[in-house]
């Protein structure tokens, strides 16, 4: 056995213990801590898979901005009458006994299927120059499946409006923590707020050559927005509601755009021509990072609103 | 085992994991917790297919760009199910959902 083999194998013993810990702790909010845990790792083996973007990505948004708004819920939601109840439909050995035969069957079929199969890595190396991007990934989103995308997207604008259309009649989706921060944890945000917000821009420009993107960058603004909104400064708070509808709607709303100027250039939709494809993807993705930072922070927020809009909330 | 394979088994152990828990737990939060387990048992194979063990290619991006997909979108619905989750909570203080003749 090699070194490199025991390294997968301790993350993914790892990997796994923390999801089912999650799941299963006794205590719902140290499931919490270990489930942001367990974004953590996951994002060490999209590293180790050779997969970078999605490495940050998890880190930010699968660990961080989750981790956030589950954490906030817990807050809310933690206790539970009995500890830790479940459902009692089957016997416990026959529960177990199917879980085993989900877990084989799994198992089994994956194992079956080797890698590395197709040519889709030559066919997407072979076209990217036409493209105006270097990172592949970004290729991909942005323009060979530009129409996933935008609908992803849209998926996006549909959570953000759902969560406004489910408010109660004059609430606010801005939540503010009444408490005083402590000095040091104002003084913190001052420093960390502008080096966020450079973090973010490096990620966006970056996105086109190396590891980074819109939805990274995204992330990265809302992890600031989250982090003012509990020192009680929501930066949400600070627009009107329809500017925030306005950005929550420019990322789906400018991919369609540049999308349809494509179109009139003589080509299909999000088919850039190549001379102008690397401005075009950077105009989408500068938008859609906007609207990726401005979605998640109001889910965020939103949570707040939800659960505790009358009972003034100290974190 | 190739690295190929411990990952494989790795994804088929978070997809067990997570349909259990959605199915066995009755706390919403911990149902929510549940789905992105089961969502990162999901994304994990697709990477996989994508990886190449040796070879002068790198690996597949098209999986990766998807599963990149696959995050925001987790993301999206999972705190939209907390909202939801939340205001039940806020207006019952109830954590899970009522189920008649079962407890």
């Amino acid at each position: 056995m090699t070194l490199e083999m025991l390294f997968d194998m301790a993350l993914v013993g790892a990997v796994v213990v923390a999801a089912a810990y999650a799941i299963n702790a006794p205590v719902l909010i140290a499931g919490v801590f270990v489930y942001i845990v367990f974004g953590v790792l996951l994002s060490l083996v999209w590293v180790r898979l050779g997969a970078p973007d999605l490495a940050i990505a998890e880190a930010a948004i699968g660990a961080g901005i989750t981790g956030a708004i589950v954490l906030d819920a817990a807050r809310q939601m933690g206790m539970e009458r009995r500890r830790n109840p479940r459902l009692r439909r089957w016997p416990g050995w026959l529960s177990w006994a199917a879980t085993a035969a989900v877990g084989v069957i799994f198992a089994g079929v994956f194992l079956t299927v080797s890698e590395g199969r197709g040519d889709l890595p030559q066919r997407v190396q072979a076209e990217l120059p036409r493209v105006g991007v270097e990172n592949e990934v970004t290729a991909v989103l942005l323009s060979y499946r530009g129409y996933d995308t935008w609908f992803e997207v849209g998926v996006l604008l549909v959570a953000a409006l759902g969560v406004l259309a489910l408010r109660a009649p004059g609430e606010s989706p801005a939540r503010r923590f009444r408490w005083d921060p402590p000095a040091v944890a104002d003084g913190a945000a001052d420093m960390l707020v502008p080096g966020g917000i450079l973090m973010a821009g490096y990620l966006l420009w970056q996105g086109s050559r190396g590891p980074g993107g819109a939805f990274q960058a995204g992330a990265v603004l809302a992890a600031i927005a989250v982090l003012l909104t509990l020192l009680g400064r929501p930066p949400i708070a600070r627009v009107s509601d329809r500017a925030r509808d306005a950005l929550l709607v420019v990322g789906f709303a400018d991919f369609l755009l540049v999308g349809l100027v494509a179109v009139t250039l003589g080509g299909a939709l999000f088919e850039y021509p190549p001379a102008w494809a690397a401005p075009m993807i950077l105009v989408i993705e500068s938008a859609v990072a906007v609207s990726v930072a401005v979605t998640l922070s109001l889910l965020f927020a939103a949570g707040g609103a939800a659960g505790d809009a009358s009972e003034g909330g100290v974190p | 085992m190739t690295t190929f394979g411990i990952y494989a088994v790795g994804a088929a152990l978070l997809l067990t994991i997570g349909i259990r828990g959605a199915l066995r737990r009755k706390h919403l939060l911990r149902r929510i917790l549940a789905l992105n387990i089961i969502g990162g048992g999901a994304f994990l194979f697709l990477v996989l297919l994508g990886y190449r063990e040796s070879g002068e290619a790198g690996p597949d991006p098209v999986p990766q760009a998807l599963v990149l997909t696959g995050i925001v979108v987790a993301v999206s619905i999972s705190s939209f199910a907390i909202v939801i989750a939340r205001r039940l909570n806020a207006r019952t203080g109830r954590t899970e959902l009522p189920e008649e003749g079962l407890d």
